[in-house]
């Protein structure tokens, strides 16, 4: 069999290695992964939460664009369990009767500007380890999804559907059969969808569900409609009902209904109408009782879509919204929460420990919060990395450098891209309120960046006082009235240092810090007046917040290699060039339109290439005219033709596009679903999935000097792909090859830049730093399956320093030397550990080289490791230190080898201990034996055992020598050459006593033993390591 | 007694559809590494591996009695750690940080070290074992396509397993590890399949507690004092 096995593999190869060349996929980029930094100082939008009722430690978390997360430990924890699907969340359900079963609705349903889509429902047996996609991908938004309390085939999903285009697929679907097939069991036109389903908790056959008409257009919004209304079906949803008795006449829009599970009869709708207002029932809504409320249990109904009833009491209410309000008496009367401070506003979950009824976990735009006193007081859940950002920029800062971001609902923020320890919460730093969006760092200025709200609320932020100046412009004498957009662009000038753009429909540059801005443009925009009654927004309720501002100016980009030449998109699909600075300006939308682009499509981002001065990438987002699909191309001619890329590995629409700054066929794509590769110039592209979600929502990304790719996500915080020196390599090299080594950033000689600083931070969020370690990178075309994987290290003289195990995994490998060697062998023997011992010397800056050992093959590859520039110690300073680390190491190593030989004289005396007879005899192999164990426990620890007794023995003597020689790579200090001279005499005096030992004890002891026919001991023959 | 029987049945006519393929898979799996034949002639075995801890190589030592006791010792600067598990019960000799005497090793950690003591590998004969398998589906692993087959022991203590697709070999388990009423992962990678008389044992091991190991010798089916397995006196 064994023989089969292989003979096919050689028919594998050979098939292989005569087919074509290796193509780059997801599994080739390999080991370089991304990591997260968080932040989660704040979250970001919560959609939905659920506990499991009989083990209400197992809580589910759905995010607005951050997937799904489990604690199983109420919160001290979580952990994401749904990183290779969508990551906008309508709705978890739990099927309380098999608690591993959960149902995942995707597509959030608060649908609001910058809501994201999902692709239909999700099924997991086991607790979120593995998932199922179960149909109706084309609903785009769920926002309810119910499962038969008795019957877990049956299944009813509330689907609002989409927000951006008129369509069937909404309404109320059912399953019988687990979701193999569903039914769409209710349904209205193709602008009502289904906002809120119930099941009476007496009777799963009745269900009320809220129906609502609304729409979006990329510059307005309509809540409510004639085909909003309240309906009721008491046969599992065969037949439905208009239920009406009691609510406004009129259209209506979207109601938010909940029933108390311990008095059925009761239910609470918010009901959003021409007049928005709280309605009561007592029978099971057939009749409704207007209900005086708050302005927090009103508002924004369209965004605020939640009411739970207190599981065991039917007077405790709760309408998490723009706050929190409660009601004792059945939603006759509301209050605010006490204790609301510190809890962040705009609330949209809330699931309440049906065993014990204190404990609350609430949702909102800000994250998750936990509460044991019913809502008195909150503790926020200070682990989840959910935030979401729109831009993101770094400083030019190395190694190390800041990254800024602006986030939905949450600010501006700062943190380091590595700190001691790792990304910490506490490291991140906020700059500015509201809604964050572009948040730019003045190159001149370390201590200033840019940051704005909101409608183009920008200004500039001192970093170290914390105060800010606003520097919007204004407009001038025969302007329009200047028109702002949600995320408003700011952008900085690559060639003029420090000069930054902004845009409303006409372009804006300042050289001078927002004190005085440059009008550069005429209006760029279509400015067409149909699109700009941005003030009879909202539909029946108004909701003007800057969220539907249109004909704007949403994408700016200077040419890196020619300062006047300047590229501008528009949120109304106009693509504007200038190449004289802004004097004249060409419309080239029919440039993208011929390449197949939608004409009007907005143009959600520009780059211009850093290797050719016609060459300008841009992405183009049409989702908003219901339109997914992902629109990125390239022109070589400034804007004028341009070539679409296309990949079936596509998904979401496109919103970033960058061409790598070393490699000009190698670029970057980002989508509402996914960050994709093209190291052809866009021929051909890869899903980027290497400790990344696959799904996840990329808004931007940036190439720091460095050469890493900072990512904001729209959900799941900030990511950095570390040293894209081997993507940059790999489409030059031959992959056909078996093995090969790619080149890694350059290591700098240093013990750990980063420390390791503890912060007793338990519960946080912590983000990864990246290795400070030597990285050996290579490339194997298979996953090696058999013989071993090893990297011998050597220096220069080709001497063996260290060997390492190396992976074996397809695609590219990274194995990080600490750039030290091997520790020494320290004398063995004692009752403890020298932990000292444990370590090896840090090596010197030098050429070095790795043998990369796969089965019989052997490649080699030289690299260097640098000198570390931010260190307070010369080379030579260096050297003395290396120089003195060996020493140490090679008396420890010395005195191993003593102690190895003393032992091996004593195994000889303890063999024929059993064979003396003599009496006489046996007592000098004991005084032989003892004096030997004699110098052990001067040598060693023998007596003690804990680790809180110190016994200090020579080897700990020397071993606290070499770690404070260790624990500096400068001049070590003048008395460790003091105190290495009386060690030295220690060790010497101590060979000396073994010596003397064996002059004066064992040679007589010999005699007599060869007197009485034994064997005398020897000299121990060291074993010699192959 | 009734009631569990037909607990029984029902699990069985809920895995029949997915458990003719997990055998199917399991079965080639099963021939690809020598066959059941010969994998149920192994009754012991004694391996040796080092292991890398910053360059320092700790050795191991693992003597296994199939379905009786595990023993391992490995050993840091002289001194000599040993863990114990067998059937009835488990003991552990740590002295790095001051132990001095050997000490029992509660239940909850034997239960999922149990697992271990099959040393003919869980999938061989499951059914048998009282074990069940579900198919999960095709998955890739870093690179490799597999089959992932999830098995749930007697104990409750579930298992998943990657198969490369292409050889039927096992490249990495994953296994629930429940401790304090918290799940944790262990995630063991397999690789270097070699032949030891006749069945093929993996000789590099890759496993979050103890990095990746290369085993340096394996016998199989040695004899085995069974006073290895128990704990010294005091």
């Amino acid at each position: 069999m064994v023989k089969k096995i292989i003979f096919s593999a050689c028919i594998t190869l050979s098939a292989l290695a005569a087919g074509q060349a290796q193509k780059i996929s997801s599994a080739t980029i390999g080991d370089v992964a991304a990591r997260s930094i968080g932040p989660a100082v704040m979250g970001g939008r919560i959609t939905c939460i659920e506990g499991v009722n009989t083990k209400p430690k197992v809580v589910y978390v759905g995010a607005a664009g951050g997937g799904v997360w489990k604690t199983d430990d109420a919160g001290v924890s979580f952990k994401s369990i749904f990183d290779k699907y969508c990551q906008s969340i309508g709705d978890i359900a739990i099927d309380q009767k098999h608690p591993d079963t959960l149902w995942v609705g995707t597509g959030e349903s608060n649908m609001r500007n910058t809501v994201s889509i999902g692709n239909g429902i999700f099924m997991s047996k086991d607790g979120g380890e593995n998932w199922q996609q179960m149909g109706l991908q084309k609903t785009e938004h769920i926002s309810k999804v119910i499962i038969h309390p008795g019957n877990s085939n049956v299944l009813y999903v509330a689907a609002p559907g989409p927000l951006w285009s008129d369509g069937p697929d909404r309404g109320i679907f059912k399953t019988t059969d687990g979701g193999k097939t569903w039914e769409k069991i209710y349904y209205i036109n193709e602008r009502t969808g289904c906002a809120d389903l119930i099941m009476d908790p007496r009777d799963p056959e009745t269900l009320i569900a809220t129906m609502w008409e609304f729409r979006r257009k990329p510059f307005a919004f309509s809540s409510g409609g004639p085909s909003s209304g309240i309906f009721k079906s008491i046969d599992g949803g065969k037949t439905w009902r208009p239920i009406r008795k009691g609510l406004p006449e009129g259209d209506l829009g979207r109601m938010a209904v909940a029933q108390a599970p311990s008095k059925p009869d009761r239910l609470v709708m918010v009901c959003e109408s021409k007049e928005t207002k709280l309605y009561l029932s007592e029978d099971g809504g057939e009749n409704w009782k207007e209900q005086a409320s708050t302005f927090n249990v009103k508002a924004r109904p369209f965004y605020f879509s939640t009411l739970e009833f207190d599981p065991k009491d039917a007077n405790r209410l709760y309408r998490p919204a723009f706050n929190m309000s409660i009601s004792d008496d059945g939603g006759y009367s509301f209050y605010d929460a006490p204790g609301g401070a510190g809890v962040h506003a705009d609330h949209h979950a809330l699931w309440i420990n049906p065993e014990n009824t204190s404990q609350m976990y609430l949702g909102t735009d800000g994250g998750v919060y936990m509460s044991v006193d019913r809502g008195n007081n909150w503790q926020f859940i200070r682990c989840l990395p959910v935030s979401q950002f729109y831009h993101v920029d770094v400083d030019n800062q190395q190694p190390y450098y800041r990254v800024y971001g602006g986030l939905q609902d949450n600010g501006s923020w700062m943190a380091p891209s590595q700190s001691p320890g790792g990304v910490e919460n506490s490291d991140w730093v906020s700059l500015y309120g509201g809604d964050g969006f572009w948040v730019v760092p003045d190159p001149k200025d370390p201590n200033y960046a840019y940051a704005e709200y909101q409608g183009g609320n920008m200004a500039r932020v001192n970093l170290k006082t914390n105060t800010s100046r606003s520097i919007k412009p204004f407009e001038e004498p025969g302007d329009e009235k200047l028109r702002w957009h949600w995320n408003t662009p700011l952008v900085m000038s690559p060639n003029r240092k420090g000069a930054l753009y902004t845009g409303a429909q006409y372009l804006y540059r300042t050289s001078n810090q927002g004190k005085s801005w440059v009008k550069l443009s005429p209006d760029l925009t279509t400015n067409d007046k149909e699109k700009q009654k941005q003030e009879e927004s909202g539909g029946l309720s108004a909701d003007v917040t800057s969220a539907e501002n249109h004909c704007i100016i949403y994408s700016i980009t200077e040419s890196p290699l020619d300062s006047n030449t300047i590229y501008v998109g528009t949120d109304d699909g106009n693509f504007q060039m200038t190449s004289d600075g802004g004097k004249t300006w060409n419309n080239q939308t029919a440039g993208y339109a011929a390449a197949g682009i939608p004409k009007g499509t907005w143009v959600s981002s520009i780059s211009a290439s850093v290797h050719d001065v016609n060459t300008v990438f841009a992405t183009f987002d049409n989702h908003t005219y219901g339109d997914h699909n992902t629109y990125a191309a390239v022109s070589k001619d400034k804007g004028r033709t341009w070539t679409r890329f296309t990949s079936n590995e596509f998904t979401g629409f496109a919103n970033k596009i960058l061409q790598d700054t070393e490699n000009p066929s190698l670029l970057y794509l980002g989508t509402e679903m996914g960050l994709f590769m093209s190291f052809d110039a866009g021929q051909s592209w890869v899903r980027y999935k290497a400790e990344f979600p696959w799904m996840a929502m990329v808004r931007d990304f940036v190439i720091h000097p460095s050469g890493d790719l900072v990512i904001a996500t729209h959900g799941r915080g900030i990511y950095i792909i570390d040293d894209l020196g081997p993507l940059r390599e790999i489409n030059k090299a031959d992959l056909s090859q078996d093995v090969l080594f790619l080149e890694s950033r350059e290591a700098y000689c240093s013990s750990g830049r980063m420390g390791g600083n503890q912060t007793w931070n338990a519960g946080e969020y912590n983000g990864a730093n990246y290795t400070d370690n030597a990285v050996i990178t290579y490339y194997l075309k298979d996953r090696m399956a058999s013989g071993d994987a090893k990297i011998i290290i050597r220096d220069s003289t080709g001497k063996v320093i260290r060997d390492l195990p190396a992976g074996k995994r397809k695609g590219i490998n990274k194995l990080a030397w600490d750039m030290r060697l091997a520790p020494p062998k320290v004398p063995e023997g004692g009752t403890k550990l020298s932990f000292g011992g444990f370590m090896g010397p840090l090596v010197l800056p030098g050429k070095y080289s790795a043998e990369l050992r796969v089965g019989n093959q052997t490649y080699n590859h030289d690299f260097e490791i640098k000198a570390d520039d931010l260190v307070d110690y010369t080379p030579e300073e260096r050297k003395s230190q290396f120089d003195l680390s060996m020493k140490l190491f090679n008396q420890l190593e010395q005195l191993a080898a003593r102690m190895e030989e003393i032992t091996l004289y004593q195994e000889q005396a303890d063999s024929l201990m059993k064979l003396a007879t003599d009496a006489k005899l046996k007592a000098s192999i004991k005084m032989y034996r003892d004096s030997l164990e004699n110098i052990r426990k001067d040598l060693v620890p023998t007596k003690h055992t804990s680790i809180f007794a110190d016994e200090e023995r020579l080897r700990e003597k020397i071993v606290d020598v070499y770690s404070q020689v260790l624990s500096y790579e400068g001049e070590p200090n003048n008395y460790v050459y003091k105190r290495m001279e009386g060690l030295k005499m220690e060790v010497e005096k101590l060979e000396k006593r073994h010596e003397t030992i064996n002059q004066k004890q064992l040679e007589p002891l010999n005699q007599k033993l060869v007197k009485k026919g034994l064997k005398p001991i020897e000299k121990p023959i060291k074993e010699v390591k192959p | 007694m009734k009631k569990f029987f037909s607990l029984l049945t029902f699990l069985a006519v809920v895995f029949t559809l997915s458990a003719q393929t997990a055998d199917e898979i399991i079965d080639n799996h099963i021939k690809a590494i020598g066959g059941a034949a010969k994998w149920n002639e192994l009754n012991s075995m004694y391996s040796e591996m080092t292991t890398d801890m910053g360059g320092m190589k700790i050795p191991i030592k693992i003597w296994q009695q199939h379905m009786k006791g595990m023993r391992v010792e490995f050993e840091v600067q002289g001194m000599t750690g040993i863990q114990v598990v067998t059937d009835k019960d488990g003991w552990s000799l740590m002295p790095f940080m001051g132990q001095t005497k050997p000490e029992p090793t509660n239940e909850e950690a034997l239960k999922s070290a149990r697992s271990q003591l099959d040393i003919r590998g869980q999938l061989l004969d499951y059914k048998g074992k009282g074990s069940n398998v579900e198919y999960l589906g095709e998955d890739e692993d870093e690179g490799v396509e597999v089959y992932k087959i999830r098995l749930t022991d007697s104990n409750k203590t579930e298992t998943t397993y990657f198969i490369d697709k292409e050889s039927y070999l096992l490249i990495k388990a994953v296994s629930k590890v429940n401790f304090q009423g918290q799940e944790i992962d262990a995630v063991t990678k397999m690789s270097n399949y070699k032949d030891v008389g006749g069945i093929l044992i993996p000789h590099s091991v890759d496993s979050m507690s103890t990095g990746k190991m290369e085993i340096v010798k394996t016998e199989i089916n040695p004899a085995i004092a069974e006073d290895k397995f128990a704990m010294p006196k005091q």
